[in-house]
């Protein structure tokens, strides 16, 4: 599957989509021990340098949190007051399965890299880019297509923190076709 | 919580497993955590009517937490990821009992003197594999290197 397949028919407006930098934004959260603390209570994580601002200093020096952590960090808040509901995350994923008409879109499958970390009190900005597109397939779950999304995060000295890239697939369970 | 050096893990070494019980107040509590609002990861009637699956279940970062769990639990607080790939091959759902395992695949000092690790990583539900992950991680070369304050060329995970 690549973005340059010839036998891949895809409409508008995705076939314009695919290669385009989109949703560039500065995240409207901050990086916050809070979602630290709890993601690790989740899982039973007792790093210290997670729970321990003093730990963190010493062993690692300085507040760093889990790089796996990244996308949390610019996902909107679910309400704000000034109405501004912000960039969903992977927002092309939900752009793709209303483009398609898909009722269910799920991630498969993800590869993260990560460069410098995100520290406690950060605020990160993100942006979407869509690598390519499948032609419609059947599988277990129903009829749709795959779709690869690759995010990439930056702090506000405009350093990479993380680029995130993620394997979808949208579709409708065969009962409802 | 031991700290371990790149001298002393060797390919073919298994980790110590991890094993938990996933709630689902722990699956809801993992979303929240991580910011995610979807309702595959919160809303029963929606995961098992509308997407058609037996429960609600944990996120990619829930699993991934898992995972580095299993990695600092196993090598120590200092450790550093630098890439993770995660293969969902079925759902954590709610309720499960999951068990986490690895083995060190591969170990190499960068041309900087980094130290990685390689890791194959499997989430396994009712001893039926959930998720696969592929790590590389460093880990400090001695008491006095500290991966996480490499920056540019001295970091190329």
């Amino acid at each position: 599957m690549t973005a340059s397949d010839a036998s891949i028919d895809l409409p508008e407006p995705v076939a314009g989509w695919v290669g385009q930098l989109r949703y560039q934004r500065q995240s409207q959260a901050w990086v916050a021990a809070t979602n630290v603390h709890a993601l690790c209570a989740a899982v039973e994580d007792a790093n210290p340098v997670w729970w321990d601002s003093e730990a963190a200093l010493e062993l690692l020096g300085a507040e760093f949190t889990p790089p796996a952590m990244v996308s949390s960090w610019t996902r909107p808040e679910l309400w704000r007051p000034d109405a501004d509901s912000g960039v969903i995350p992977l927002q092309l994923h939900y752009d793709l399965k209303a483009a398609f008409n898909y009722p269910t879109a799920l991630v498969s499958g993800f590869e993260s890299v990560f460069y410098q970390p995100a520290v406690i009190g950060e605020r990160l900005s993100s942006s979407q880019l869509l690598q390519k597109v499948s032609a419609e397939k059947t599988t277990r779950l129903g009829r749709g297509r795959f779709w690869v999304i690759e995010v990439r995060y930056h702090n506000q000295d405009q350093a990479l923190v993380a680029t995130e890239q993620f394997d979808c697939f949208g579709y409708r369970r065969e009962v409802e076709a | 919580m031991s700290q371990a050096y790149y001298a002393d893990r060797e390919v073919g070494d298994s980790l110590q497993p991890l094993e938990l019980a996933v709630t689902t107040t722990a699956v809801v509590a993992g979303a929240m955590a991580t910011r995610d609002y979807s309702p595959l990861h919160h809303d029963y009637q929606y995961a098992t009517e509308t997407a058609g699956h037996a429960d609600i279940f944990l996120n990619t970062i829930h699993q991934g937490a898992l995972f580095q769990r299993l990695l600092t639990d196993n090598l120590g607080p200092r450790i550093r990821l630098g890439r993770l790939r995660i293969a969902m091959k079925r759902p954590v759902y709610a309720g499960s009992a999951v068990t986490v395992i690895g083995v060190l695949t591969h170990k190499a000092i960068d041309d900087f003197g980094c130290a990685w690790l390689h890791f194959d990583l499997e989430l396994l539900v009712a001893d039926e594999l959930a998720s696969s992950s592929a790590v590389i991680c460093a880990v400090p070369l001695d008491l006095a290197d500290n991966p996480w304050q490499r920056r540019g060329e001295e970091w190329q995970p």
